[in-house]
This record gives structure tokens, sequence and C-alpha cells, in this order.
């Protein structure tokens, strides 16, 4: 036993690697030699233990190990530590330990310790290596990619970016996907190729394919790697869609370039400036000229020239430039040039570098285009603008028909500068302006470009002074980059200024009605007002400031919002109906107002705009109420009418009164929408029927007529219909006002029969005069008798007539007398008595004794003076002398009646009736005239009584006269013998 | 209650009958022409009555509807206007023939007694018929 120990231990110390041996403690019981100088310790002469030999920061890791060994774990498959050598030096270890056992006790452990230091820096460097390759091909320029057998496995970062896909999804795809298809076949000869073992690089170019289908031209680069084990194709990717475009641009750029010096076509020439001799040429010399250049070097300048002494003058003088001259060619063809000449001297010669271009062409476009020019300048003059040039100074060099006319200076304008023709004030604007026209030349690559201004507008001013409204449209004339001058077109916009003018004027018109208008107006844009008009504003007091901007709602009152955001809603959601609403507005100071409302919408460029009016029903419901009352009012004058009054519409009642009901003792139901001639008398039918269709063409008249209705009982009445035309709800009607004149027909009738009577026994009273003188021719007298019976007759009936209002009136005063005045009653019953005596005595007399008559007209005023206290004065003043005089009865008195009848009295201005006999023995009764306005009846009987009366006495007829302030009756006295 | 008429003793009479009906009743003026009755009218609260003469010193008495609206109720006076009287009959106005018959008058006055004010005033052209009556 003992021997196998040492012999293992001589053994162990044999092994490279490190053997050891632990007690239970920890303790090194054995090292071998390797170890010894591993670990650089000495052993065995000092106790070591295991944990020496260990880094401090894995140290606790090994107790861990070591004790878990102990109860029974597994031997591991090797663990790593940082070992310590004696000097302190470390280097990486790996430990494969077993347990030891003995008399099947475990005594402690053993194990191998490997030093790793080598393998962990070939990890380390490997590792290093790994990431730097892996950071190399990662961030590559080239995309790459490894295949095999279609199947990508491994793509770099680049190709992803480039192809657009994440790397993993290049693993789940088929190779070939990434290919254009009409490249597809070039992968598969690769593909081919690879399989038989071809190591070779092959570049090929390659459409690829994008995620998006993109297509993008690819450079390849593949070879054959060993990838895993196995064989895989190995492919570099570069992009070169932009270089290849480029390639192109260049190419293209080459075959531009290339063209262009083939198309360098001027001839030069080297001539000896002294003899004319060519020295040399290039090759456009043999071009132009049909000479070839050995030929050219036998030549003279002269010989080429169309104008020998010209060119050869030309050369003495050392022309620089000559602009045309004309050359020959070989085969005698003539053709112009343009020279340009450069001097220099070679060695002792003087020597001229001639650039000839042939001309001919540009002499045809110059001639071409003076052609054409003449066509513009003619288009132009044509033209109805005004065309105008102005040379750098500002002075005009030329202006077509149009615009000589639209500025008045068809004769010329002198030497005016175009500033001349408009008003001083714009001077200063104008200049400005072609300061500007000059400045907006855009420089680019360097040439000078007019660009054309935009439009400006001038006052222009004629020679007459009469100025228009202009709108110019400049540009600068550019001529080999400098500018020239300035032309352009100038349109006259009086006309287009008028209508603006008009329109800005209906524009204003338009507001102004807005404003004023009756309404409330606002707009609303969003939520937001977005105009208010004035009449709103008043209506809520707030300033057109203040609602700006405003939401809408809050100009309502808090309980109306939710319906004003509904239709707002409504808005939105693209109903444009319009839509009613009463809305109570708060205005500033409170004051609510309920408001019709009327919005409506519109789009105004490109927003939705909504239109509200707002009608101030405040006011409306005031004037309703008005009017309510004002109905009242008409109608209860209507229904209390002493008259009905109908409404008759398409020959229907349309509306009866109270009062028609009554004449017609129908009820209103049974009038109202029936024919309205069902209530009139068939004969009746033709003209009303006439009146009515008259009535419904809108014919405007009134009428006046008699018709007769039936009652509801059947008895005919007779009215007075007073009919016109007039609206009823819209159209026209027969408004008619109906009189039952029943009553007063009778009363007519009445009076007609009276007449009749009259008339009757007056025809007798003729017939029996005439009977009388055919039978009685001699009874002359008779028949005058007669005559004077007739009339007697007549004025019987007119005294009689007169004679019952005296009794009344008297009647009248005496009543009242009776209790306030008796005494006086009494003596206005004697002064009654007397008067009616006398009337009753006299009557029927036909003169009477003036005496007699001035004692009854004394008696007479009496009662007169009682009745009419202090309104009348009778003045009579007769001589006692002509009181024997005849006068017919009563006369004085009719006159006095009269004069009381037509006269105004009061005690202020009381009537004043004077009574005397003048010179020719004429009774005049005179009364101051104060004439009343109106009379109830005025028959002019009485006056007329008593010319009659005299007349029978075959009498001097009496005189009646007014003046202006008299009326002046003559009665003439009769005189009884 | 206002009594115009032109004649002096007829005015006091109906005043004292007036009375007589009943003493409370004040007659608050008595008027003898057209213009003194327009005059009294604008410057005096309506009655509850007039008692109105036809013929007045200066002019018809209807002259003072076109001058000052009146609405108070009115009886008409008359001795001699017959015409008038029917013409007032047909329209159903109230009238009283003169001299007034002292049972007519307190007839009159108990019709008055309770009926309330009109409501609007006379229409002056109610009499035009009457002032130039139509000829039949």
């Amino acid at each position: 036993m003992e021997l196998s120990v040492q012999k293992y231990h001589d053994l162990a110390d044999l092994l490279p690697q490190t053997v050891y041996e632990l007690d239970m403690q920890g303790k090194i019981v054995f090292m071998n030699q390797a170890g010894i100088n591993a670990f650089g310790k000495v052993l065995p002469s000092q106790d070591l233990f295991a944990l020496d030999f260990i880094a401090p920061e894995d140290q606790q890791r090994l107790i861990q190990n070591i004790q878990a060994s102990y109860q029974g774990k597994k031997p591991d498959s090797g663990s790593e530590y940082i070992a310590l050598r004696a000097d302190g030096s470390r280097y990486p270890i790996m430990v494969y330990s077993s347990p030891v056992f003995t008399n099947g006790v475990q005594t402690g452990t053993r194990g191998i310790i490997v030093d790793i230091s080598e393998r962990k820096a070939i990890e380390n460097a490997l590792r290093q290596s790994e990431s730097k390759y892996k950071t190399l091909v990662e961030n590559s320029k080239d995309g790459i990619l490894i295949i095999r057998e279609d199947k990508v496995l491994f793509a770099n970062k680049t190709v992803a970016k480039l192809l657009d896909y994440n790397i993993e999804e290049f693993y789940q795809m088929p190779s070939i996907n990434l290919l254009h298809p009409d490249d597809r076949h070039k992968a598969a000869r690769i593909a081919e190729k690879r399989r038989s073992q071809d190591f070779s690089t092959i570049n090929e170019e390659f459409r690829m394919v994008t995620r998006n289908g993109e297509v993008k031209d690819c450079e390849t680069s593949s070879t054959l790697i060993e990838f895993d084990g196995q064989w895989a194709s190995f492919f570099t990717i570069q992009d070169i869609t932009g270089s290849k475009r480029m390639q192109l641009d260049l190419k293209e750029n080459e075959e531009k370039y290339r063209q262009l010096f083939a198309a360098e076509s001027d001839a030069i020439f080297m001539i000896d400036a002294d003899t004319g001799e060519i020295l040399d040429a290039n090759p456009a010399t043999s071009l132009i000229y049909g000479y070839s250049h050995d030929e050219l070097l036998l030549m003279k300048n002269t010989d080429v020239s169309a104008e020998p002494e010209k060119t050869s003058e030309a050369t003495q003088n050392h022309l620089n430039r000559v602009p045309i001259r004309y050359h020959k060619k070989k085969d005698g063809t003539v053709f112009p040039v343009e020279l340009s000449a450069g001097f220099t001297r070679m060695g002792n010669r003087n020597i001229q570098i001639v650039t000839s271009r042939d001309i001919t062409d540009r002499i045809q476009n110059q001639e071409a285009l003076s052609k054409s020019e003449q066509k513009y300048r003619e288009l132009t003059e044509m033209l109805p603008q005004a065309i105008y040039e102005l040379d750098a100074q500002g002075n005009p060099k030329y202006m077509n028909k149009a615009g000589l006319k639209i500025f008045g200076i068809e004769n010329g304008s002198g030497d005016k500068k175009a500033f001349d023709f408009f008003v001083p004030e714009d001077m200063q604007r104008m200049k400005q302006a072609l300061k500007m026209e000059a400045d907006r030349m855009v420089s680019d690559e360097g040439i000078l470009e007019p660009v054309p201004s935009d439009p400006m507008e001038f006052t222009a001013q004629r020679p007459d002074g009469s100025r228009f409204p202009v709108l110019i449209y400049g540009t600068s004339i550019i001529e080999n980059g400098e500018v020239k001058g300035s032309r352009g077109m100038i349109i006259d916009i009086s006309e287009r200024k008028a209508m603006e003018n008009a329109l800005r004027e209906s524009e204003s018109k338009y507001k102004t009605l807005i404003e004023n208008s009756q309404d409330g107006i606002f707009a609303i844009i969003g939520d937001k007002v977005h105009f208010v008009n004035n009449t709103l504003c008043r209506m809520l007091g707030y300033s057109a400031d203040e609602l700006y901007n405003m939401p809408a709602i809050n100009m309502v009152v808090p309980e109306d919002r939710e319906k004003g955001l509904e239709i707002s809603q409504r808005r939105l959601q693209g109903d444009w109906s319009t839509v009613n609403g009463i809305f109570r507005f708060q205005a500033k100071d409170g004051i609510i107002r309920e408001c019709d409302t009327y919005s409506s919408v519109l789009e105004l460029n490109g927003q939705i705009v909504s239109y509200i009016t707002v009608h101030d029903l405040t006011e409306t419901r005031r004037m309703q109420d008005q009017l309510k009352l004002s109905e009242e009012k008409y109608r209860n004058l209507i229904e209390n009418a002493t008259d009905g009054i109908v409404i008759v519409q398409d020959g229907l009642l349309k509306f009866a009164n109270q009062t028609m009901c009554d004449i017609m003792k129908y009820n209103l139901e049974e009038l109202i929408d029936k024919p309205f001639l069902d209530y009139i008398d068939e004969a009746d039918h033709d003209s009303l029927s006439d009146f009515q269709n008259r009535r419904m063409t809108c014919e405007q008249f009134s009428n006046i007529l008699r018709s007769h209705f039936i009652r509801k009982d059947g008895k005919m009445i007779t009215v007075e219909l007073n009919a016109r035309t007039s609206n009823y709800k819209g159209r026209p009607a027969g408004f008619i006002v109906i009189r039952d004149i029943t009553d007063r027909l009778n009363i007519e009738n009445e009076l007609q029969t009276a007449k009749h009577n009259l008339e009757m026994l007056n025809r007798d009273l003729e017939r029996r005069v005439i009977e009388s003188s055919e039978s009685l021719t001699e009874a002359r007298t008779q028949l005058i008798n007669l005559q004077k019976e007739n009339l007697q007759s007549q004025f019987d009936v007119l005294k009689q007539q007169v004679n019952p209002h005296f009794l009344f009136n008297s009647l009248n005063v005496l009543t009242s007398l009776i209790k306030l005045e008796p005494d006086l009653a009494e003596k206005f019953s004697e002064h009654l008595s007397k008067v009616y005596r006398y009337v009753l005595e006299n009557k029927d007399n036909e003169l009477v004794d003036l005496n007699t008559e001035l004692v009854f007209l004394d008696a007479y005023i009496f009662l007169l003076n009682i009745r009419f206290v202090n309104k009348l004065h009778v003045n009579i003043n007769i001589p006692d002398s002509k009181r024997s005089y005849q006068v017919i009865p009563l006369a004085m008195q009719l006159l006095i009646e009269n004069a009381i009848k037509h006269n105004i009295m009061s005690k202020s201005n009381p009537l004043q009736i004077d009574i005397f006999i003048d010179n020719k023995n004429f009774l005049n009764i005179i009364n101051n005239l104060q004439e009343r306005p109106s009379q109830i009846v005025s028959t002019g009987v009485g006056l007329k009584n008593i010319q009659n009366r005299y007349l029978l006495l075959n009498n001097t007829e009496p005189v009646f006269e007014k003046t202006k302030t008299h009326f002046i009756a003559k009665v003439p006295l009769v005189k009884i013998d | 209650m206002v009594i115009i008429e032109d004649e002096e003793f007829a005015a006091r009479r109906l005043e004292n009958m007036i009375r007589e009906y009943d003493p409370t009743i004040v007659v608050s003026a008595k008027l003898e022409s057209v213009s003194e009755s327009i005059t009294w009218f604008k410057a005096n609260e309506e009655p509850d009555l007039i008692f109105l003469d036809i013929h007045l010193e200066d002019d018809l008495s209807f002259a003072i509807f076109k001058e000052v609206p009146i609405c108070c109720s009115i009886v008409f006076t008359t001795a001699t206007d017959e015409l008038a009287a029917r013409a007032f009959h047909l329209k159903g106005i109230d009238y009283l023939l003169k001299p007034i018959i002292q049972n007519d008058l307190f007839k009159m006055l108990d019709k008055y007694k309770d009926q309330p004010k009109a409501l609007c005033p006379v229409n002056p052209d109610i009499f035009n018929e009457i002032i130039n009556p139509v000829k039949p």
C-alpha cells in the first residue's frame, strides 16, 4: 500500500499537469513536482492549504465547491479559477477534482490542475478577431451574402439595408427572389459552376429587387468558401445605381462635347501680315473653303477673298474686326464671313491670326428677323393698346398709333419725356418702377434676362389736361447684357375703373342695406361671430368689435344655447337647409330680446358661413298688440254700426256684421259663405252680378244703389247699398254698406203722394180754367179771378206752413217762462194772442194799414225779444204821416223771420234790423249780414211769396238786394185813394 | 250734464226740469252757440249727457262734432225741425220736441241713467244728410 502510494506519487511527478490531494481540512497533503513548479511553493515542509493557491476573489467559490464534493456531489467536469503564484503573479487554471475514500470513508479530495493561460489567450485573440471581422462584415460598404443551394446562410446589415429586409427575413426566403427575374439565369449559371467546385472569383452585374419591388443595379463579386464545414457561395454586393447613372451621364457629356468639337466650324488662318501668305489653317478651313490644307499653304489671304483690296487694306491697317466680308470658295462661291483678327510676332515676322466665320445663315436670319420685326411692328401698330419703347433715359423712342391716340398726341409729342404724359404726382413712383424693371433682371449663368414686371397703375395726362387711369406692363430692353431702355404696353383702364367704382358703389350699397337693415344680421364661421351689422349691435348694445370672434352662442340666453348648438351641429353634418327659430338674445345691459331668427348657410372662400337674420319680436309684439286694439276698435265700430256691412267676394258673403244679421233676421252662420244674390230680389240680380264681376276684376269704383232684399221671414225690404271695391285677404272684394230704407221710403212715399195730390189738384184746376175759357170766352174777368184764387190758395198753404213753426217756438218760450217768470209769461201770452188774432184777421186781406201792421209788429218783436234775449235789435223809424199807407199783411214779419233764420245772432253780435220808409215810398227792411254757415232748409219761398202777392195787386214789385254787409228788402207802399 | 240751447228761457226751464227729476244732477254748463260749445268741450271733460238744440245762434249744432270729438250720449232738442226729427228717428238718435214735455224728458233721463258712455266719438258726417237732405 505504501509502495503503491509512492508509485502513484512518482507517476504523478512525471505528469506535466499539477496533481494534488487535499485532506478534509483543505490542507494540501500532496502536490506533484509540476504543481510545485507551477505555484512556486515549497512542499511539504510547510503546511499549505488549497486556498493559498487561489486568488482572493475566487476563494469563496473554491470553498463552496470543496464542501460540495465532501457532501458526496459528483465530481464536476472542471472549474475555472484564477491561481496565485508564490510571487503573486496570476494565471487561469482549470481544476478537475474527485473525492478520496479510505476504508469507505471520505478522507479528502484529489485532482488535476491544468494551466489554461494559453487557451485563454487564444480564446481572447479569437474572440477579438471574430469581433473585428464581424464589425467589418457588418459595417462593410458592400453587402455580403453567403448562399448555399438557394438558401441565405448569412447576410450583413448593408445588404439588408440595401434591399430593405430584416436580416432574419433573408434566412426564410429563396435567395433567387432577391434577383430581377431577367437576371436569374445568370445566378443559375454561377450556381452551376460552384457546384462543380469552381473556386474562381466571378464578377457579375445583377439587378436586385427590394422588398418594395424597387430595382437596384448591383455589382457582385462571388467566390466559393467553406462555411460551417460545407461549401457555400460568398457574394459581395455593391449598389451601383448611382455610379451607373453617373457613368451614363459622363458618356453623354463626352458625346456632347465631341459633337460640339466636331461642329466647331470656324476657319482659322495664320497669315503673314506683311505678305498675306497663308502660313497655316485648321481643318475647318478646308471644309469651308474647299481647298485642301496643302493647297491653302500655297495661297495668300487675298486669294480667298472676293474683295481682295479691302482684305489687304484691312490687313495693313491691322483691323481687329470685320463684321462682314465676302470670301470666295474654291468652287467660286462667294459667301459672307465675319472676321476677327489678332496680330502677333513670330520670330521676325508679323503674324495675323484670322478667324473666319461663315455668316451666310446669319445674314439670312437677319433678313428673316427684319421681316419678322416688320411684321410685328405692323401688328403692334394695329393693337388697340398703347405699345411704347423708351430709351435708357426715359425718352419715348416709339409708340404705336393706338398709343398716340390714347395719349392725344397724334400730331407729335415734341421732345417730351415719358413722365410728361403722366400726372406729376405719379412721376416719382414711375421712376421707381423703371428702376425696379431694370433690377428685376435675373442673372442666370451670367446672362441678363428681362423679366416682365407686375403691372402698375398710373394716372395718365393728355396735353389737353384730361386725365385717365392706365395699367402699364413694362419690361426692360436688354442688349448685350445692358439695359437699353424699356418697352411695354399701356392699357386704358378708365372703363375698368368705372366698373370698379360701380362695383364698389354697389358693394357699399349692399353694405349700407345690410347695415341699415331693420333686422339684425350676423355671420358665423366655425362657432365664432364673423360679422355683425349695426342693427344687431344696436339691438344688443355691443360694439361690432366686442361681438367679433365671440362664440355666437353667447349672444343668446343660456336656456336657448342647446337649441343653437343643435343647429350648428346640423351645419357641421352638412345640413345646409335654412332654419327658422325663436331665440332669446341677451343684450349687454341684460335685457332679453325675443327674436325670430332665420339662418342660412353658404360657402365663402372655401369656408362654411352661417348667415343669421335676427328679427326683434319685441317691437312686433307691441305692434301686434296695437293692431289687436285697433282691430277691436274697428270691430266694435262695424258691429255697432247702424248700417249693415258685408264683404262679398266671388259672389259669396265673406263677412256680415251684427246689424246686417238684424236687418235680414238671419243669424251669422246662415249668411256666411252663402251666395249674396240668394238674399236679393231676383229683379235686381242682373245689375248686382254685373257689379260683382266688375269688382272681382279689381275695377275700383263705388256706387250707391237701391236694391231689394228678402228677409228670412220672407218680407221684402228696400235697402240702399253703398259699395266700393277693396282688398279682402289679398283679393278684390266688394265692401258694401247696407241701409234699410224701408221706413224712409215710406216717408218719401207719403211726401210723393202729397205732391202727387197737389199736382192732381193743380191739374184739375188748370183743366177747369181751360174748360171755362173755352165755354165762356167773354168771362175773362172770371178767369182772372180763378187765377187769383189759385194763387191765393197757394199762399194760404204757405202761411199755414209758416205759422205752426212760429207757434211752436212761441209755445216753447211760453212754457219756459211760466215757472221762471210768471209775469213775463202773462205778458208773453197777451202779445202772442195779439199776434195770432192779427194773423187770423188779416191773413185773407190783400192789404192792411201800415199802422195796423206796425202795432202787430210791435207785439211780434216783443215775443222775439223774449225768445232771443238781447240778440236782436229791431229799430222801427216810421213817421206818423206815412202810417196811412198800406202794405201786404205779414210782409215785414216774414222778412224779420228770414233775417233771424239766415243770420248768426248773439249777445255780442246781435242782429240789427232797421225798418224805415225811403224817399221813393218803399218800406225798407234792412239787416246786417252775418250769414249762418249752414241751413236746414232754405226754400226761398218767403220772398217769392211777397213778390207774387204784389203781382196780384198789379202794383210795383218789391226789390231784394244783398250787399256785402247788408240784406235790403224794399217793399212798396200802396196808397189808397 | 250740459245744456246747449240758444234760447235763454228754454235752457233755464230744461235745467229746472232736470233738477226736478234728480236734484243731484249737475248741469255743468249752459251754452248758447257752436263756437262757445267748441271752446268749452276743448277745455272741459265730457259730461254724461248733452241736451243739444239743433239751431244755435251761430250755426247748426252738428258743426260742433267736426271740431271736437264727442263720445257722450246726446239728446237733440228741436221745436220746428220736423224733418230733422224724423231723420233722427230713423237713425235711432234720441231727440225731444220743444216745448219739452216733462214726461218725455223723465223717460229720456231714465234711459240714460245707467247707460255707459259710448266708446267712439259722434261722426259728424252722419248729419250731412239732414243738413242737405237728398231730394227723393
